[in-house]
């Protein structure tokens, strides 16, 4: 009951969110790519060195470069997308950003010294910081003379990885020799699907919030650790009682704690802070960081990965 | 000369009962697809992949006039697109109906009454495609009424457009 | 979308209704062919304009009293057909493929020129030209022996039967062979054998998918066959789809079925040696000419005799088959055999040639006779008059084909009504005239069964067809100089005569 009129409450708030012109919640960005089943297939694959050990990873480039049909599929996405109101980013222009950027980071690299290395997926990722990827992947079936279109998209939550939408099915066979005609049937056979899922995926983030996750860390040079008790609580308590008081509903699951770590999964951050500005994960964990610090004058360093894991690391910035 | 001159009243009266009786089954007729059209009683399913934008679909709506049906195809498509959605056929997907309450229409009651009225706004959103030629397996009579199927295509990106602009429907961006 | 649905050939009342053609011992019938357009032979005396002698058919002429109730019999059986057959639920109507063999048995007077005749037979519009290299079927390539008609389950005939054949053999000089109903089931089995040893089913399939040499294919020709055959309907509902060509290899899919061979046996008669040897077989099976309905048997007999013994006659026989073919045909078909010029393989190359996938199944047959002239002139005149006689003939058999199997007859809905108009026309072989049933598609709402009713006949207007004969969507071909009939360019569908009864989405269905 109480968790019901939480939510209630909530919905109000957002929905006076909503309708005031300032307050609105950064608009998620969607990007169309190929998947890995599909680069593997296609043979738009990239070795890469990672620590002497050879790993495969897509050629993004290559394909958008090589792959006529892959182009066709993107833009005809991008133009249902827009006509929806989301345009995509683009992943062409993406890996533009991020070869200019690779060039800088080499030399920062040279400078710092030996870091681990990133997939250049993550750092696609990273440059790209779209919300939503919608992985693509198609397959064409042949049967004498006639052609068919399995098709698969799914849109993969930046945030957690997880898929948040998805539409896939093989459509009619027919002898209709241009791929593209097919093809782009299958975009608009399945789209409307996608966007549907899509749709519930917002009204979900609208109603229960954003979900990240946060790690706690502390460093070595911390003088005490999260058992050590602040406020006449375990530090631990207390972290755990900001994270509850600021996610939707107080839904979060805290799926790993002890004395140095503790791991909160399925962290559901508002949309828009007090003053209906849009959080994103963050800045949700900078709250924690000022909190830790007007509270219990603890200094700590927050690291993000990804677009919503955030680690708040005790002890020092 | 004219029978007006001479008996002015009896001949209005006349001339008023010949009118109506010719307009009673006017009348009667748009009464009937009204009540048919009120009940919503029809079923649809996929035909092909409409081009951009359209649905493509058949609509079976029931009437005691192989015409009336024909005609209220029209309606009870948007109709459908809006709240029911459709199933698909063989490789063809269905879609889901663009509203995702299914209280909808009861909350915006004055609206739709409006929009479904005859030659209301859901007209500018729905074609028959086939020209009007109904394949004759599709045109059934079971018992005294006719059930007939009819395909025609909905725009229903511009009929979710324009719903999502009269705030009864929620854009994907809103709230953004 | 669409998944094709192979079309058996519903036959107008089954196996039964032919064998009613087949066996009833005398039906007058108008000639199988009202086409006005074709071009009509000389001038035929008005009873001799088409009597179907079934009885050359063969069975042993009955006493007059079997042969009453054999006629009461095959009423009932007939009406109980019609019901039947107008109830059923049709697949819808594709555009049949042909090809034609001829059989060559024996010779006969004349039989260059009714050769020749056959060769120059214009191909008819309503059917796609499915003609593959096998057209002649030489009869003394395929000898059957005794042994051969015993394998295959032929019972031995009736002696008043036999009676006939020798009679009528001998008055023919054996001229005759290929209209008697053993010599006939001969021709079945030469047929089957030549099926087998050509390989004819593989050259029709070859010919749908364009096999070339190097045993590749492709789907062009389905893919054009279904753009022409396909219905305005289905080219107007193919124009709001995402994939606006797909309906063209879907349409042509459900075309490959119907397709066929008309294996034709044709004759030249003298009509007085055949007409003689009849009234000798009925006279001499009837015990008791003093009998009151022997005597009537005798009189009829003798009528029959006097109204045919003059001139001569072209006689056709015809048997149909039909390619099967079905989703698993086409299956595996395409799984195991198909190759085309992106991935040539030898193996399945060979395999094609030698699978026994396709098979022809035998539907029916028909025979038709035409009287050519009381007399004959010599010389160039006669040549004309058997040359059209024969082209004649052989359109009869093939109208009459299409009269027995649902499957030719072209069935469109109503479009509007006063006037009552259809999107018909010369592509499915409309000349002015044809009659059609209109239909209403009715379910019984307790049971659920279907049926369709007959509501009302219409017949087309003459000088109202339209020329459809070109591919909907595309540019109208030019009206050919030196056709029979001359198309109207500005006529967009075609008109009927018939009904108010008559509604808009109704099955109309040819009936002749």
């Amino acid at each position: 009951m109480m968790k019901h009129l939480r939510t209630l409450f909530l919905g109000t708030l957002l929905l006076g969110a909503v309708t005031t012109a300032t307050a609105q919640a950064k608009k998620p960005t969607l990007m169309v790519v190929p998947s890995d089943n599909w680069c593997y297939q296609n043979g738009f694959i990239l070795e890469y060195d990672n620590q002497g050990k050879m790993v495969k990873t897509p050629d993004y480039k290559r394909a958008l470069q090589e792959n006529s049909d892959l182009l066709l599929v993107i833009s005809k996405i991008n133009q249902l997308m827009t006509d929806r109101g989301f345009p995509l980013k683009n992943l062409e222009s993406s890996l533009k950003t991020l070869e200019s950027e690779a060039a800088e980071d080499n030399m920062s690299q040279s400078k710092s010294g030996g870091e681990v290395s990133e997939s250049p997926t993550d750092k696609l990722k990273k440059v790209a910081k779209a919300d939503i990827w919608m992985q693509l992947t198609w397959t064409v079936n042949e049967m004498g003379p006639k052609r068919s279109i399995t098709f698969n998209l799914q849109g993969l939550d930046a945030y957690t990885d997880k898929q948040v939408a998805g539409a896939s099915g093989t459509g009619p066979q027919s002898q209709t020799p241009e791929l593209a005609i097919l093809l782009e049937e299958a975009v608009l056979s399945q789209l409307d699907l996608f966007n549907g899922q899509l749709q519930k995926h917002f009204d979900d983030l609208f109603a229960n919030g954003r979900e990240v996750m946060l790690r706690i860390k502390k460093w070595d040079s911390f003088s005490g650790d999260l058992e050590s008790e602040y406020g006449g609580e375990e530090l631990s308590t207390q972290i755990e009682n900001w994270v509850s008081a600021n996610t939707v509903g107080g839904r979060f699951s805290l799926s790993d704690a002890t004395e140095n770590m503790m791991l909160f999964e399925q962290v559901r951050i508002p949309l828009y802070d007090a003053t209906g500005k849009a959080v994103d994960t963050r800045g949700w964990a900078k709250g924690l960081q000022k909190h830790l610090k007007e509270a219990y004058q603890i200094e700590a360093k927050l690291v993000m990965k990804g677009l919503g894991q955030a680690t708040i690391i005790v002890g020092e910035k | 000369m004219t029978p007006m001159r001479t008996t002015p009243t009896l001949t209005r009266a006349l001339a008023l009962v010949a009118f109506a009786a010719l307009c009673a089954p006017a009348f009667a007729q748009g009464k009937k697809a009204d009540k048919d059209t009120e009940q919503w009683r029809y079923e649809m399913e996929a035909v092909n992949t409409g081009s951009a934008g359209t649905y493509q679909l058949k609509v079976w709506s029931y009437s005691k006039n192989a015409a009336v049906a024909t005609e209220q195809a029209k309606k009870n498509a948007v109709h459908g697109v809006i709240f029911r959605g459709f199933t698909g056929s063989g490789r063809v997907p269905g879609q889901n109906p663009l509203a995702s309450s299914t209280n909808l229409e009861a909350e915006h009651a004055d609206f739709f009454k409006a929009f479904f009225a005859d030659g209301g706004k859901y007209m500018k959103f729905v074609q028959i495609t086939n020209g009007g030629v109904v394949d004759p397996a599709d045109r059934l009579k079971v018992g005294k009424e006719y059930k007939i199927g009819v395909i025609v295509s909905v725009d229903a990106a511009n009929l979710r457009k324009d719903l999502e602009a009269a705030g009864i429907i929620k854009g994907l961006g809103n709230g953004f | 979308m669409s998944t094709y649905r192979p079309e058996p050939p519903c036959t107008e009342g089954g196996s039964a209704i032919t064998a009613l053609s087949e066996d009833a011992t005398t039906s007058v019938q108008r000639p199988a062919s009202n086409r006005t357009g074709h071009n009509e032979i000389g001038r035929l005396p008005d009873r001799g304009i088409l009597i179907y002698l079934s009885t050359y058919s063969a069975p042993p002429p009955m006493s007059s009293s079997r042969s009453l109730l054999f006629l009461c019999a095959a009423l009932l059986v007939a009406s109980a057909l019609a019901q039947n057959e107008k109830g059923a639920v049709m697949a819808k109507y594709r555009r049949s493929s042909l090809h034609l063999v001829l059989v060559e048995a024996g010779d006969f007077p004349n039989k260059d020129v009714v050769i020749k005749a056959y060769h120059d037979q214009p191909f008819p519009d309503k059917y796609n030209d499915h003609k593959v290299a096998a057209n002649t079927l030489d009869a003394s390539r395929y000898p059957i022996t005794e042994t051969d008609r015993i394998l295959a389950g032929y019972k031995s005939e009736g002696e008043s039967s036999k009676e006939t054949q020798n009679a009528l053999a001998s008055a023919t000089g054996g001229l005759t062979a290929g209209m008697m109903d053993s010599t006939a089931k001969d021709t079945r089995l030469r047929i089957d054998r030549f099926i087998k040893d050509t390989k004819l089913a593989n050259q029709l399939v070859a010919k749908w998918f364009n096999r070339k040499e190097d045993g590749t294919m492709d789907g062009d020709l389905v893919v054009e066959r279904g753009a022409y055959g396909a219905t305005q309907l289905e080219y107007m509902v193919a124009q709001g789809a995402a994939n606006k060509q797909a309906f063209k290899d879907a349409v042509g899919d459900e075309m490959i079925p119907n397709t066929f061979v008309v294996f034709s046996k044709l004759n030249f008669v003298e009509n007085e040696p055949v007409a003689r040897a009849i009234l000798d077989g009925t006279r001499s099976s009837l015990t008791d000419t003093t009998e009151f309905l022997g005597k009537l048997a005798l009189a009829s007999a003798q009528a029959v005799y006097n109204s045919t013994k003059d001139g001569y006659s072209v006689w056709t026989t015809s048997w149909l088959y039909q390619l099967v073919w079905n989703d698993s045909i086409q299956y595996r078909f395409w799984k195991e055999l198909w190759i085309d010029d992106r991935n040539v393989d030898s193996l399945k190359k060979a395999a094609f040639d030698t699978t026994d996938l396709f098979q022809l199944s035998y539907v029916g047959s028909e025979k038709s006779r035409s009287l050519v002239a009381a007399n004959l002139e010599q010389g160039g005149a006669a040549e004309e008059v058997i040359h059209k006689a024969t082209v004649r003939n052989l359109d009869a058999t093939i109208a009459k084909l299409q009269k027995k199997f649902d499957v030719f007859k072209p069935r469109v809905p109503v479009l509007t009504t006063a006037p009552i108009t259809a999107f018909i026309g010369m592509k499915e072989g409309l000349d002015g005239g044809e009659k059609f049933d209109a239909m209403e598609l009715t379910e019984d709402p307790k049971t659920g069964v279907r049926k369709y009713k007959s509501v009302a006949t219409v017949t087309v207007e003459k000088g109202k067809v339209w020329d459809n004969r070109y591919v909907p969507g595309e540019e109208r071909a030019p009206v050919l100089q030196n056709d029979s009939i001359a198309p109207s360019t500005t006529l967009d569908r075609t008109y009927f005569k018939g009904s108010d009864k008559v509604q808009p989405g109704m099955l109309l269905k040819q009936i002749r």
